[in-house]
Protein backbone atom coordinates (compact mmCIF):
# COMPACT_ATOMS: atom_id res chain seq x y z
CA UNK A 1 0.00 0.00 0.00
CA UNK A 2 1.51 3.20 -0.83
CA UNK A 3 1.54 6.04 1.26
CA UNK A 4 2.69 9.25 -0.88
CA UNK A 5 1.13 9.31 -4.30
CA UNK A 6 1.76 12.57 -6.97
CA UNK A 7 -0.90 13.43 -9.62
CA UNK A 8 0.75 13.48 -13.58
CA UNK A 9 0.34 17.21 -12.62
CA UNK A 10 2.10 17.38 -9.69
CA UNK A 11 4.94 14.79 -10.73
CA UNK A 12 4.97 16.42 -13.88
CA UNK A 13 5.46 20.21 -13.32
CA UNK A 14 8.39 19.01 -10.66
CA UNK A 15 10.03 17.28 -13.41
CA UNK A 16 9.75 20.28 -16.05
CA UNK A 17 10.78 22.77 -13.59
CA UNK A 18 14.05 21.09 -13.07
CA UNK A 19 14.14 20.30 -16.92
CA UNK A 20 14.16 24.39 -17.90
CA UNK A 21 16.74 25.70 -15.13
CA UNK A 22 19.59 22.79 -15.32
CA UNK A 23 22.37 24.57 -14.06
CA UNK A 24 20.26 25.78 -11.73
CA UNK A 25 19.05 25.06 -7.87
CA UNK A 26 14.82 25.10 -7.77
CA UNK A 27 12.18 24.62 -5.13
CA UNK A 28 8.59 24.58 -5.24
CA UNK A 29 5.40 23.79 -3.02
CA UNK A 30 3.65 20.59 -3.17
CA UNK A 31 -0.30 21.24 -2.72
CA UNK A 32 -2.53 18.22 -1.45
CA UNK A 33 -6.81 18.09 -0.79
CA UNK A 34 -7.88 19.31 2.48
CA UNK A 35 -8.25 18.26 5.07
CA UNK A 36 -4.73 16.41 4.79
CA UNK A 37 -4.87 13.78 7.36
CA UNK A 38 -2.71 10.81 8.61
CA UNK A 39 0.20 9.76 6.86
CA UNK A 40 -1.72 9.04 3.54
CA UNK A 41 -0.88 12.42 1.10
CA UNK A 42 -2.34 12.34 -2.61
CA UNK A 43 -0.28 15.87 -4.14
CA UNK A 44 -2.55 17.24 -7.05
CA UNK A 45 -0.87 19.79 -7.81
CA UNK A 46 2.65 21.60 -7.77
CA UNK A 47 3.50 25.34 -7.71
CA UNK A 48 6.98 26.27 -8.77
CA UNK A 49 9.01 28.78 -6.94
CA UNK A 50 12.37 29.73 -7.43
CA UNK A 51 15.48 29.09 -9.83
CA UNK A 52 17.62 31.99 -7.93
CA UNK A 53 19.26 32.52 -4.52
CA UNK A 54 17.02 29.94 -3.13
CA UNK A 55 17.77 30.84 0.36
CA UNK A 56 16.49 34.30 0.77
CA UNK A 57 13.14 34.82 2.69
CA UNK A 58 11.12 37.67 0.81
CA UNK A 59 9.88 36.36 -1.97
CA UNK A 60 9.30 33.21 -0.26
CA UNK A 61 6.93 34.90 2.11
CA UNK A 62 4.99 36.84 -0.40
CA UNK A 63 4.63 33.43 -2.69
CA UNK A 64 3.42 31.49 0.03
CA UNK A 65 0.92 34.05 1.27
CA UNK A 66 -0.62 34.43 -2.49
CA UNK A 67 -0.27 30.18 -2.73
CA UNK A 68 -1.72 29.85 0.53
CA UNK A 69 -4.56 32.13 -0.44
CA UNK A 70 -5.31 30.39 -3.48
CA UNK A 71 -5.07 27.03 -2.74
CA UNK A 72 -7.61 26.99 -0.14
CA UNK A 73 -9.96 28.67 -2.05
CA UNK A 74 -9.54 25.74 -4.61
CA UNK A 75 -9.94 23.25 -1.45
CA UNK A 76 -6.04 22.27 -1.39
CA UNK A 77 -3.37 22.62 1.58
CA UNK A 78 0.17 23.24 0.79
CA UNK A 79 1.84 20.23 2.00
CA UNK A 80 4.73 19.25 0.44
CA UNK A 81 7.83 21.22 -0.71
CA UNK A 82 10.45 19.92 -3.58
CA UNK A 83 13.59 21.00 -4.65
CA UNK A 84 16.46 19.66 -6.69
CA UNK A 85 20.18 20.60 -6.34
CA UNK A 86 22.14 22.64 -8.19
CA UNK A 87 24.77 20.23 -8.60
CA UNK A 88 24.44 17.07 -10.55
CA UNK A 89 25.16 14.12 -8.24
CA UNK A 90 23.79 15.97 -5.09
CA UNK A 91 20.25 14.21 -3.96
CA UNK A 92 20.56 14.73 -0.01
CA UNK A 93 17.71 15.97 2.18
CA UNK A 94 20.50 17.68 4.68
CA UNK A 95 21.38 20.39 2.20
CA UNK A 96 17.56 20.68 1.16
CA UNK A 97 16.70 21.85 4.48
CA UNK A 98 14.79 25.14 3.88
CA UNK A 99 12.88 27.74 5.95
CA UNK A 100 10.08 26.97 3.47
CA UNK A 101 9.95 23.17 4.36
CA UNK A 102 9.90 24.43 8.05
CA UNK A 103 6.96 26.16 7.65
CA UNK A 104 5.06 23.83 5.84
CA UNK A 105 5.51 21.16 8.24
CA UNK A 106 3.98 23.73 11.34
CA UNK A 107 0.66 23.68 9.07
CA UNK A 108 0.78 20.54 7.74
CA UNK A 109 1.83 17.92 10.22
CA UNK A 110 2.52 15.09 7.74
CA UNK A 111 4.40 17.21 5.21
CA UNK A 112 6.36 16.02 2.58
CA UNK A 113 10.17 16.78 1.49
CA UNK A 114 10.35 16.23 -1.93
CA UNK A 115 14.77 15.77 -3.57
CA UNK A 116 14.88 14.97 -7.19
CA UNK A 117 17.45 12.61 -8.07
CA UNK A 118 19.02 14.62 -11.05
CA UNK A 119 20.96 11.60 -11.78
CA UNK A 120 17.62 10.04 -12.72
CA UNK A 121 16.51 12.47 -15.28
CA UNK A 122 16.94 11.88 -18.97
CA UNK A 123 15.01 12.02 -22.45
CA UNK A 124 13.43 8.87 -21.61
CA UNK A 125 12.45 8.71 -18.05
CA UNK A 126 11.93 5.04 -16.86
CA UNK A 127 11.71 5.22 -13.04
CA UNK A 128 10.98 7.54 -10.01
CA UNK A 129 13.29 10.11 -10.43
CA UNK A 130 12.67 11.68 -6.42
CA UNK A 131 13.24 10.79 -2.98
CA UNK A 132 10.81 11.38 -0.73
CA UNK A 133 10.70 11.98 3.11
CA UNK A 134 7.93 13.25 5.50
CA UNK A 135 7.90 15.07 8.62
CA UNK A 136 7.18 13.22 12.21
CA UNK A 137 8.41 13.33 15.21
CA UNK A 138 10.04 16.72 14.91
CA UNK A 139 12.15 16.15 11.67
CA UNK A 140 11.80 14.59 8.23
CA UNK A 141 12.76 11.40 7.60
CA UNK A 142 13.24 9.49 4.58
CA UNK A 143 10.52 7.62 3.37
CA UNK A 144 10.81 4.15 1.68
CA UNK A 145 10.71 4.62 -2.31
CA UNK A 146 8.01 1.33 -2.64
CA UNK A 147 5.49 3.57 -0.73
CA UNK A 148 5.71 6.32 -3.15
CA UNK A 149 3.79 5.58 -6.66
CA UNK A 150 2.46 8.21 -9.66
CA UNK A 151 -1.57 8.74 -10.05
CA UNK A 152 -1.07 6.81 -13.64
CA UNK A 153 0.51 4.50 -15.23
CA UNK A 154 0.97 6.82 -17.97
CA UNK A 155 2.60 9.59 -16.02
CA UNK A 156 6.16 8.94 -16.61
CA UNK A 157 5.45 8.53 -20.47
CA UNK A 158 3.63 11.67 -20.09
CA UNK A 159 6.76 13.82 -18.48
CA UNK A 160 9.19 12.38 -21.31
CA UNK A 161 6.96 13.17 -24.39
CA UNK A 162 6.60 16.80 -22.16
CA UNK A 163 10.45 16.74 -21.97
CA UNK A 164 10.64 15.73 -25.18
CA UNK A 165 8.80 18.85 -26.70
CA UNK A 166 10.22 21.17 -24.74
CA UNK A 167 6.98 22.39 -22.92
CA UNK A 168 9.28 23.03 -20.27
CA UNK A 169 9.95 26.59 -21.96
CA UNK A 170 6.37 27.11 -21.36
CA UNK A 171 6.53 26.53 -17.53
CA UNK A 172 6.06 29.31 -15.37
CA UNK A 173 7.22 29.66 -11.84
CA UNK A 174 7.10 32.43 -9.11
CA UNK A 175 10.58 33.86 -10.45
CA UNK A 176 9.09 34.28 -13.63
CA UNK A 177 6.28 36.08 -12.51
CA UNK A 178 8.22 38.42 -10.65
CA UNK A 179 9.94 39.38 -13.41
CA UNK A 180 6.85 40.16 -15.36
CA UNK A 181 3.73 39.80 -13.69
CA UNK A 182 1.41 38.98 -16.61
CA UNK A 183 2.82 35.57 -16.17
CA UNK A 184 0.49 32.64 -14.18
CA UNK A 185 2.61 31.12 -11.74
CA UNK A 186 -0.39 28.51 -11.53
CA UNK A 187 0.36 27.12 -14.66
CA UNK A 188 -3.26 26.89 -16.14
CA UNK A 189 -2.62 26.54 -19.78
CA UNK A 190 0.34 23.79 -19.30
CA UNK A 191 -2.18 22.11 -16.56
CA UNK A 192 -4.50 21.67 -19.54
CA UNK A 193 -1.87 20.51 -21.87
CA UNK A 194 -1.24 17.77 -19.54
CA UNK A 195 -4.86 17.06 -18.50
CA UNK A 196 -5.18 16.56 -22.58
CA UNK A 197 -2.73 13.73 -21.96
CA UNK A 198 -5.13 11.92 -19.54
CA UNK A 199 -7.96 12.11 -21.40
CA UNK B 1 12.74 28.13 -30.80
CA UNK B 2 12.58 30.92 -34.01
CA UNK B 3 14.51 30.35 -37.28
CA UNK B 4 16.48 32.88 -37.54
CA UNK B 5 19.03 34.49 -40.23
CA UNK B 6 22.71 34.24 -39.80
CA UNK B 7 22.40 37.82 -39.15
CA UNK B 8 19.75 37.80 -36.67
CA UNK B 9 21.85 34.79 -34.82
CA UNK B 10 24.88 36.88 -35.32
CA UNK B 11 22.87 39.87 -33.22
CA UNK B 12 21.51 37.60 -30.68
CA UNK B 13 24.69 35.76 -29.96
CA UNK B 14 26.19 39.65 -29.49
CA UNK B 15 23.28 40.34 -27.00
CA UNK B 16 24.07 37.02 -25.01
CA UNK B 17 27.70 37.77 -25.03
CA UNK B 18 27.32 41.16 -23.65
CA UNK B 19 24.48 39.99 -20.82
CA UNK B 20 25.74 36.82 -19.83
CA UNK B 21 23.34 34.93 -20.67
CA UNK B 22 23.20 31.32 -20.46
CA UNK B 23 21.39 29.86 -23.65
CA UNK B 24 23.37 27.10 -24.40
CA UNK B 25 20.62 24.97 -25.91
CA UNK B 26 19.56 27.93 -28.80
CA UNK B 27 23.69 28.74 -29.17
CA UNK B 28 23.89 25.30 -30.40
CA UNK B 29 20.54 25.70 -32.34
CA UNK B 30 21.54 28.42 -34.43
CA UNK B 31 25.12 27.31 -34.85
CA UNK B 32 23.82 24.38 -36.65
CA UNK B 33 21.10 26.25 -38.03
CA UNK B 34 22.90 29.17 -40.10
CA UNK B 35 26.25 30.16 -38.00
CA UNK B 36 28.31 27.23 -38.85
CA UNK B 37 27.91 27.40 -42.51
CA UNK B 38 28.27 30.99 -42.73
CA UNK B 39 31.46 31.12 -40.35
CA UNK B 40 33.41 33.30 -42.98
CA UNK B 41 30.84 35.85 -43.33
CA UNK B 42 31.39 36.96 -39.61
CA UNK B 43 34.03 39.27 -39.46
CA UNK B 44 35.76 40.13 -36.23
CA UNK B 45 33.10 38.16 -33.62
CA UNK B 46 34.17 34.84 -35.47
CA UNK B 47 36.17 33.81 -33.12
CA UNK B 48 34.32 35.40 -30.10
CA UNK B 49 30.96 33.44 -31.58
CA UNK B 50 33.28 30.27 -31.44
CA UNK B 51 34.30 30.68 -27.87
CA UNK B 52 30.95 31.66 -27.22
CA UNK B 53 29.59 28.15 -29.09
CA UNK B 54 32.57 26.29 -27.49
CA UNK B 55 31.32 26.66 -24.07
CA UNK B 56 27.67 26.24 -24.88
CA UNK B 57 28.55 22.66 -26.23
CA UNK B 58 30.34 22.16 -23.37
CA UNK B 59 27.14 22.78 -21.18
CA UNK B 60 25.08 20.66 -23.44
CA UNK B 61 27.97 17.88 -23.65
CA UNK B 62 28.10 18.01 -27.42
CA UNK B 63 31.53 17.19 -27.40
CA UNK B 64 31.96 16.89 -31.12
CA UNK B 65 30.96 20.50 -31.71
CA UNK B 66 32.79 21.16 -28.81
CA UNK B 67 36.03 19.53 -30.73
CA UNK B 68 35.30 21.47 -33.69
CA UNK B 69 35.45 24.76 -32.19
CA UNK B 70 38.92 23.94 -30.44
CA UNK B 71 40.19 23.09 -33.39
CA UNK B 72 39.36 26.24 -34.92
CA UNK B 73 40.28 28.01 -32.32
CA UNK B 74 43.59 26.22 -32.18
CA UNK B 75 44.80 26.86 -35.64
CA UNK B 76 43.95 30.71 -35.61
CA UNK B 77 45.64 31.00 -32.20
CA UNK B 78 48.57 28.43 -31.84
CA UNK B 79 50.49 29.19 -28.49
CA UNK B 80 47.13 30.88 -26.98
CA UNK B 81 46.30 30.51 -23.23
CA UNK B 82 43.56 31.27 -23.69
CA UNK B 83 42.38 28.41 -25.88
CA UNK B 84 44.39 26.14 -23.97
CA UNK B 85 41.82 26.88 -21.14
CA UNK B 86 39.05 25.76 -23.25
CA UNK B 87 40.89 22.20 -23.58
CA UNK B 88 40.99 22.15 -19.67
CA UNK B 89 37.46 22.51 -19.89
CA UNK B 90 36.92 19.86 -22.26
CA UNK B 91 38.53 17.43 -19.40
CA UNK B 92 36.38 19.17 -16.79
CA UNK B 93 32.87 18.58 -19.32
CA UNK B 94 33.87 14.90 -19.02
CA UNK B 95 34.20 15.08 -14.98
CA UNK B 96 38.15 14.09 -15.35
CA UNK B 97 39.34 16.99 -13.19
CA UNK B 98 42.69 15.53 -12.49
CA UNK B 99 43.57 16.19 -16.22
CA UNK B 100 42.06 19.59 -16.47
CA UNK B 101 43.76 20.75 -13.24
CA UNK B 102 46.87 19.97 -14.62
CA UNK B 103 46.25 21.93 -17.41
CA UNK B 104 44.78 25.03 -15.50
CA UNK B 105 47.88 24.87 -13.22
CA UNK B 106 50.26 25.02 -16.85
CA UNK B 107 48.74 27.70 -17.27
CA UNK B 108 48.77 29.27 -14.34
CA UNK B 109 52.35 28.99 -14.12
CA UNK B 110 53.34 29.94 -17.38
CA UNK B 111 51.00 33.63 -16.45
CA UNK B 112 50.48 34.12 -12.91
CA UNK B 113 48.65 37.27 -13.67
CA UNK B 114 46.02 35.13 -15.72
CA UNK B 115 42.70 35.12 -14.08
CA UNK B 116 41.10 32.62 -15.76
CA UNK B 117 42.33 29.59 -14.96
CA UNK B 118 42.28 30.75 -11.84
CA UNK B 119 38.58 30.71 -11.70
CA UNK B 120 38.14 27.64 -13.60
CA UNK B 121 39.94 25.55 -10.84
CA UNK B 122 37.56 27.87 -8.38
CA UNK B 123 34.35 26.32 -10.83
CA UNK B 124 35.46 22.37 -10.48
CA UNK B 125 35.76 22.83 -6.73
CA UNK B 126 31.99 24.03 -7.03
CA UNK B 127 31.24 21.48 -9.41
CA UNK B 128 32.33 18.80 -6.83
CA UNK B 129 30.20 20.51 -4.32
CA UNK B 130 33.22 21.25 -1.95
CA UNK B 131 31.27 24.81 -1.36
CA UNK B 132 33.24 25.54 1.56
CA UNK B 133 36.66 25.25 0.08
CA UNK B 134 35.48 26.92 -3.36
CA UNK B 135 34.87 30.06 -0.98
CA UNK B 136 38.23 29.98 0.44
CA UNK B 137 39.46 29.92 -2.51
CA UNK B 138 37.47 32.80 -3.93
CA UNK B 139 38.26 35.01 -0.66
CA UNK B 140 41.66 33.88 -2.01
CA UNK B 141 41.40 34.69 -5.49
CA UNK B 142 39.67 38.25 -4.69
CA UNK B 143 42.43 39.95 -1.96
CA UNK B 144 44.69 40.15 -5.82
CA UNK B 145 41.93 40.49 -8.50
CA UNK B 146 39.62 42.79 -5.89
CA UNK B 147 37.86 44.57 -9.27
CA UNK B 148 36.16 41.24 -10.45
CA UNK B 149 32.57 42.34 -10.39
CA UNK B 150 32.31 38.27 -11.62
CA UNK B 151 33.77 37.42 -8.58
CA UNK B 152 32.10 39.20 -6.43
CA UNK B 153 28.87 38.05 -7.38
CA UNK B 154 29.86 34.45 -7.74
CA UNK B 155 31.00 34.55 -3.76
CA UNK B 156 27.55 36.14 -2.90
CA UNK B 157 25.97 33.14 -4.30
CA UNK B 158 28.21 30.90 -2.37
CA UNK B 159 27.39 32.71 0.70
CA UNK B 160 23.83 32.88 0.14
CA UNK B 161 24.00 29.04 -1.01
CA UNK B 162 25.76 28.00 2.87
CA UNK B 163 23.39 30.77 4.58
CA UNK B 164 26.12 32.94 5.86
CA UNK B 165 23.96 35.97 4.88
CA UNK B 166 26.45 38.55 6.53
CA UNK B 167 29.51 37.67 4.51
CA UNK B 168 27.08 37.49 1.50
CA UNK B 169 25.80 41.25 2.15
CA UNK B 170 29.61 42.28 2.46
CA UNK B 171 30.02 41.19 -1.03
CA UNK B 172 26.86 42.71 -2.38
CA UNK B 173 27.88 46.02 -1.16
CA UNK B 174 31.42 45.73 -2.92
CA UNK B 175 29.44 44.86 -6.06
CA UNK B 176 27.21 48.54 -5.33
CA UNK B 177 30.18 50.56 -4.99
CA UNK B 178 31.15 48.90 -8.20
CA UNK B 179 27.74 49.24 -9.66
CA UNK B 180 26.03 52.02 -7.76
CA UNK B 181 23.26 52.59 -10.11
CA UNK B 182 22.34 48.58 -10.52
CA UNK B 183 18.52 48.20 -9.20
CA UNK B 184 18.89 44.76 -8.72
CA UNK B 185 22.38 44.93 -6.56
CA UNK B 186 20.27 47.14 -4.00
CA UNK B 187 17.23 44.81 -4.02
CA UNK B 188 19.37 41.88 -3.27
CA UNK B 189 21.36 43.33 -0.47
CA UNK B 190 17.74 44.62 0.92
CA UNK B 191 17.04 40.42 -0.23
CA UNK B 192 19.88 39.55 2.17
CA UNK B 193 19.03 41.98 4.97
CA UNK B 194 15.67 40.85 5.13
CA UNK B 195 16.11 37.20 5.48
CA UNK B 196 18.83 38.12 7.88
CA UNK B 197 16.04 39.60 10.20
CA UNK B 198 15.41 41.77 13.12
CA UNK B 199 14.32 45.54 13.59
CA UNK B 200 17.63 46.85 12.50
CA UNK B 201 17.92 45.42 9.41
CA UNK B 202 14.65 45.86 8.63
CA UNK B 203 14.56 49.52 8.29
CA UNK B 204 18.17 48.65 6.63
CA UNK B 205 16.33 46.57 4.10
CA UNK B 206 13.33 49.28 3.58
CA UNK B 207 15.83 51.63 2.66
CA UNK B 208 17.32 49.48 0.25
CA UNK B 209 14.36 48.28 -1.69
CA UNK B 210 13.74 52.58 -1.66
CA UNK B 211 16.87 53.09 -3.80
CA UNK B 212 16.51 50.50 -5.88
CA UNK B 213 12.74 51.98 -6.73
CA UNK B 214 13.85 54.75 -7.24
CA UNK B 215 17.04 53.68 -9.93
CA UNK B 216 13.86 51.14 -11.41
CA UNK B 217 10.42 52.27 -10.06
CA UNK B 218 9.00 48.78 -11.70
CA UNK B 219 10.81 46.73 -9.91
CA UNK B 220 8.48 44.45 -8.49
CA UNK B 221 10.53 42.31 -6.21
CA UNK B 222 11.24 45.86 -4.59
CA UNK B 223 7.63 46.97 -4.12
CA UNK B 224 6.79 43.52 -2.32
CA UNK B 225 10.38 43.83 -0.34
CA UNK B 226 8.77 47.60 0.38
CA UNK B 227 5.41 46.34 1.67
CA UNK B 228 6.95 43.26 3.23
CA UNK B 229 9.33 45.60 5.05
CA UNK B 230 7.19 48.26 6.03
CA UNK B 231 4.27 45.53 7.51
CA UNK B 232 7.39 44.16 9.57
CA UNK B 233 7.95 47.67 11.38
CA UNK B 234 4.48 48.59 11.46
CA UNK B 235 3.77 45.74 13.43
CA UNK B 236 6.96 45.63 15.44
CA UNK B 237 7.08 46.58 19.39
CA UNK B 238 10.68 48.82 18.58
CA UNK B 239 9.09 51.25 16.43
CA UNK B 240 7.56 54.77 17.73
CA UNK B 241 4.03 55.70 16.86
CA UNK B 242 5.52 58.00 14.08
CA UNK B 243 7.53 55.23 12.87
CA UNK B 244 4.46 53.02 12.64
CA UNK B 245 2.18 55.53 10.86
CA UNK B 246 4.85 56.09 8.50
CA UNK B 247 5.47 52.46 7.93
CA UNK B 248 1.73 52.07 7.24
CA UNK B 249 1.52 54.98 4.49
CA UNK B 250 4.24 53.35 2.83
CA UNK B 251 3.08 50.06 2.84
CA UNK B 252 -0.12 51.15 1.41
CA UNK B 253 1.24 53.25 -1.60
CA UNK B 254 3.50 50.17 -1.99
CA UNK B 255 0.35 48.06 -2.13
CA UNK B 256 -0.90 50.78 -4.78
CA UNK B 257 1.86 50.85 -6.91
CA UNK B 258 1.32 46.73 -6.70
CA UNK B 259 -1.83 46.61 -7.77
CA UNK B 260 -0.81 49.52 -11.17
CA UNK B 261 2.05 47.11 -12.31
CA UNK B 262 -0.62 44.17 -12.22
CA UNK B 263 -3.13 45.84 -13.75
CA UNK B 264 -0.84 47.14 -16.69
CA UNK B 265 0.09 43.62 -17.42
CA UNK B 266 -3.40 42.62 -17.76
CA UNK B 267 -2.94 39.57 -14.95
CA UNK B 268 -6.62 39.27 -13.41
CA UNK B 269 -5.61 39.10 -10.00
CA UNK B 270 -7.27 39.92 -6.81
CA UNK B 271 -3.71 40.69 -5.37
CA UNK B 272 -5.68 42.61 -2.35
CA UNK B 273 -7.56 39.43 -1.01
CA UNK B 274 -4.25 37.29 -1.88
CA UNK B 275 -2.70 39.55 0.03
CA UNK B 276 -4.76 39.61 2.83
CA UNK B 277 -2.84 37.33 5.45
CA UNK B 278 -0.48 39.64 5.65
CA UNK B 279 -2.54 43.09 5.87
CA UNK B 280 -1.74 45.33 9.14
CA UNK B 281 -4.68 45.48 10.86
Amino acid sequence: MTDITFSSKAYCKIILHAAKYPYAAVNGVLLAKTPVKGKEIEFVDAVPLFHIALNLTPMAEIALTQIDQVASQAGLTIAGYYTAHENLWDCSFERAQHRIADKIAENCPNACLVVIDNSKLSMQLDNLAIRVAQFSDGKYREVNIQKVSLNTDETLDICSALIESRDFEELVDFDNHLDDVSKDWMNDSLNKKIEMFNN
Amino acid sequence: MEDLSWSEARDLFRTWRETNARKSNEVLYHWHLSLNINLNKLGNEKFLIVEQVCIAAFDCYQLDVANECIKLLSSEFPQSLRVKKYKAMRYEAQEDYVKALEILDSIIKADKSNSAPKKRKIAILKAQGRYVEAIRELTDYLKTFMADAEAWQELSELYIGEQDFAKAAFCVEELILHNPHNHLLHQRYADIKYTQGGFDNMELARSYYCQALKLNPTNIRALYGLYLTCTSIATSQKASAQKKKDAIKMSEWALTKLKGSYKEKGFETDLESRMSAMAIN
